[in-house]
């Protein structure tokens, strides 16, 4: 059964012109992990909205269509209960975190949901080993890297014990090695089965472990197919300006120039495999 | 704002007077600043001072308190020693520097002058080692606990005091590149008398304060996303601070003090006038 | 004829409440109208050395001088003529009820007067691609449109020089690339542009000279086509070069660039060593 339905949801934000998500629909099975592209505007975020009930609950705006996020619908359900089903992380690492100290930021939802003191203590220490902050667990946030920051703001969602995460373009505030950080993290709670969804800029991390993409424009949902094929779409990306891996675009580009490529690379290994055999093809 | 980093580090060192429960230092502290209403007998108040001096250097903040407070004594008691004696009512049996009608300094003057900063300094004292022994962050989830299962009042209050020493440092951070931004526009904040530096202050404050409306909506969602509920009835509150018996002790050093002051007040030793 | 626009001499900072130097023995030239990447990590000193360029910080020890004069005496303000810095995030500037006040602010405090500030803005919008928009809000504006707004005020300083920090966070590739095409013609003008950035792609594209720091310390600096191939001092930097970079090295080892290259380059480079037999 699919953990999130999504069938023809459209939005408009309440004083915006144009809506800014058109008739989109897609599953997503447990254990997937789906890579979400597109350029500004395209309604990424607004579809995390949507899914973790965001929109319509607390964010204003003309919601039609149906989404059920493992079932319950995401528009009815108090936030706080979806919360527990789908982790939500976002952007600006600084705004999400709200306590003095990490100790206090992954325990403060538990707190609010009132669970006893022993399960929080259990998942407090489950969840600084999972994301390799023990050692930093009563610095102030302030202190933190950029991706140290996101990890926390991972391990805060993490804390509602959620089946899905989302990564709103989690790491577009961070430099490589922060983004390394949070992107090895999705990785590892892809291993244990949960679901990812990652919104990213960065088509070459999607390349790397995403099993399927959707690629969106405009509110639409233009692409939502495994990611091989929607990376050989190279011309297609580049018109949405998306900047397709270089693997690709090289290979592509040799392809343009009347040479057989068979499936395209995309990782760097893939692509040196097949220029070699190109080049000495002579 | 690294000044309240700064705080909030010295709260979560280790000794005696660190481990007791937070709340139990609020009462004393309570206790020390009626003491210096009580009584005005600045020997009594030295002493007290002194005893608070002592337990500073056994919870290892001596230095630290040292270096605060010997900028803060003067400039807090300082113009008071100087300035209280000008108003002091002169009476023609006081022992004068100079009298000249409405500019009179007295001995006596100057003696009451310094019982008044000697109140000032023992509130001072306390209210900077309250600070410097307890983790004020524990101290306002000890307090929330407390509003909110016994008393019913949203843990909200406790909440907003906390996140703001979160966001303060990142605030600090926020203002500073904004100044930078300004000076790079040649806009100097330097130059200028003080209306019309003032007045660049004004479009400094924009952006701020757009920052921060900013936040405040990405933090009301993010409230939401964390289950928090202003109206729940009660919540868990992880850390937990039992009150233990070295609470009871510290707590009873403070009713201590207030007995003796109220005793030394009712045998007549409690005002400064004893001395004039 | 090249001149040194900006020289720095053994340059070493501490912030007050660090121990250690955050730059430290730093040496380098920028000569008038280079187009010049720093990269590195966040904590390598990037930015800490960039901000020297225009006063913001003043060297521990050291010389930095800018045009000439020796930035010591020097204060901000005073530099805003001659470096132009445009800031990581726009709405840490941005104050102006309208895009034409933004604008006309950096101007207004240098002094321009009324017809060279309005002949300075009208050009600068142009440049930005704002033209237009004079009397439009600035926080109604796209993200990618404040961006321009921010580099426009600034530039309406006219300074010879142009520090731009992190010019993409928080925008996708197309707005990136139109924001370094207006610098690109920018430096065509004849300024000189100095970018920080973590964008290997867009340094690639634009950077004809990179400088890598790594823990307060120039890792390296030269040509970006020799930068990018530097794998192990880039790795130690924590820099990944763009893939082409290693695509061409495994298929033609050794082989000398005279100028950056992109993944069209290397497709033709090897049709045409295909049709000569290679």
């Amino acid at each position: 059964m699919p953990i999130i339905e999504v069938e023809n949801v459209s939005f408009k934000y309440s004083e915006a012109k144009e809506q800014a998500l058109k008739g989109v629909s897609l599953t997503v099975e447990p254990g997937e992990f789906v890579g979400i592209i597109g350029p500004t505007g395209a309604g990424k975020s607004t579809l995390c909205w949507v899914l973790s009930g965001v929109i319509p609950q607390i964010i204003q705006g003309k919601l039609s269509g149906k989404v059920l996020v493992k079932g319950l619908p995401s528009n009815k359900t108090p936030v706080a209960t979806i919360s527990q089903v789908i982790g939500l992380v976002q952007q600006d690492a600084a705004a999400q975190l709200l306590m003095t100290d990490i100790e206090k930021e992954i325990v403060f939802p538990l707190e609010n949901l009132g669970l006893p003191r022993e399960e929080i203590d259990k998942r407090l220490n489950y969840i600084l080993d999972l994301v390799n902050l023990r050692s930093e667990r009563l610095r102030h946030p302030f202190y933190l890297s950029g991706g140290q920051k996101q990890r926390v703001a991972v391990a805060a969602a993490l804390a509602m014990e959620p089946e899905i995460l989302i990564l709103d373009e989690a790491t577009s505030e961070l430099d490589p090695i922060g983004a390394e950080e949070v992107h090895d993290l999705a990785y590892s709670l892809r291993k244990q089965g949960k679901t990812v969804l990652m919104v990213e800029h960065n088509i070459d991390e999607l390349a790397q472990v995403a099993d399927r993409v959707i690629v969106m424009d405009q509110g639409s949902i233009l692409m939502d197919a495994p990611i091989r094929k929607v990376l050989a779409q190279v011309d297609k990306l580049c018109e949405l300006g998306i900047y397709p891996p270089q693997v690709t675009q090289t290979a592509h580009a040799l392809q343009k120039l009347g040479v057989p490529v068979g499936e395209v690379p995309i990782t760097l290994e893939e692509a040196i495999d097949l220029l070699k055999r190109i080049s000495q093809d002579a | 704002m690294a000044f309240v980093l700064q705080m909030l580090e010295m709260g979560k060192r280790k000794s005696w007077f660190h481990s007791l429960n937070p709340n139990a230092k609020l009462i004393w502290w309570l206790f020390m600043i009626v003491v210096p209403i009580l009584v005005t007998n600045p020997f009594f108040l030295l002493a007290v001072t002194v005893a608070i001096w002592l337990m500073s250097i056994g919870a290892g903040i001596g230095k630290q308190m040292y270096k605060f407070l010997i900028v803060t004594y003067p400039i807090m008691v300082g113009f008071i020693v100087i300035l209280w004696p000008f108003f002091y009512a002169a009476t023609p049996d006081q022992h004068f520097l100079f009298n000249w009608s409405v500019f009179h300094y007295s001995l006596e003057g100057f003696i009451y002058a310094l019982a008044m900063g000697m109140r000032i300094v023992l509130a001072l004292t306390a209210c900077t080692f309250f600070v410097m022994t307890t983790d004020l962050m524990d101290l306002a989830s000890s307090l929330g606990e407390f509003l909110q299962n016994k008393l019913k009042i949203s843990y909200m209050y406790p909440l907003m005091i906390i996140s703001s020493f979160k966001f303060l440092p990142e605030l600090g951070g926020d203002y500073q590149t904004i100044v930078e931004s300004f000076k790079s526009r040649a806009m100097d904040l330097d130059k200028g008398s003080f209306a019309q530096r003032l007045k660049k202050y004004i479009p400094i404050a924009i952006p701020l304060i757009d920052s921060m409306l900013r936040r405040a909506t990405q933090i009301a969602i993010a409230l939401e996303l964390k289950a928090f509920n202003s109206a729940n009835k009660s919540r868990t509150f992880y850390r937990h601070h039992p009150f233990r018996w070295r609470d009871v002790v510290f707590m009873l050093l403070g009713v201590l003090t207030i007995v003796l002051s109220i005793l030394i007040k009712q045998l007549g030793w409690g005002a400064v006038e004893m001395y004039l | 004829m090249p001149e040194p626009i900006i020289q720095v001499d053994h340059l070493y900072y501490k912030y007050d409440t660090r121990d250690t130097y955050a730059v430290e023995d730093v040496n380098l030239t920028i000569e008038k109208g280079e187009f010049v990447a720093i990269i590195g990590q966040n904590g390598s000193g990037k930015t800490t050395m960039v901000k020297h360029f225009n006063g913001l910080h003043k060297p521990t020890k050291g010389r930095v001088i800018v045009e000439g004069k020796d930035t010591k005496d020097l204060l901000t303000s005073d530099l805003a003529r001659s470096v132009g810095y445009v800031f990581q995030n726009p709405d840490h500037q941005i104050f102006a009820e309208t895009v034409l006040d933004e604008v006309s602010f950096g101007p207004k405090n240098l002094g321009f007067s009324e017809e060279h500030i309005k002949e300075v803005v009208n050009k600068v919008l142009e440049e930005m691609a704002l033209s237009g928009k004079e009397e439009d809000m600035p926080f109604q504006l796209s993200r990618g449109q404040r961006q321009r707004l921010a580099v426009a005020s600034v530039l309406a300083m006219e300074p010879s020089i142009l520090i731009i920090d992190e010019p993409t966070t928080g925008q996708d590739w197309r707005e990136s690339i139109a924001l370094m095409e207006l610098v690109n013609e920018l430096n065509r003008k004849g300024h000189t542009c100095i970018v920080t950035t973590h964008n290997m792609n867009l340094v690639s594209l634009y950077a004809r000279r990179v400088i890598v720091m790594r823990q307060a310390k120039i890792a390296l600096d030269g040509p970006t086509q020799d930068v990018f191939r530097e794998v192990d001092e880039l790795r130690k930097a924590a820099i990944k070069p763009p893939d082409v970079y290693a695509l061409t090295e495994a298929i033609y080892p050794g082989i000398k660039l005279d100028k950056p290259i992109l993944p069209d380059d290397l497709a033709e480079l090897i049709i045409r060593n295909q049709k000569v037999g290679r």
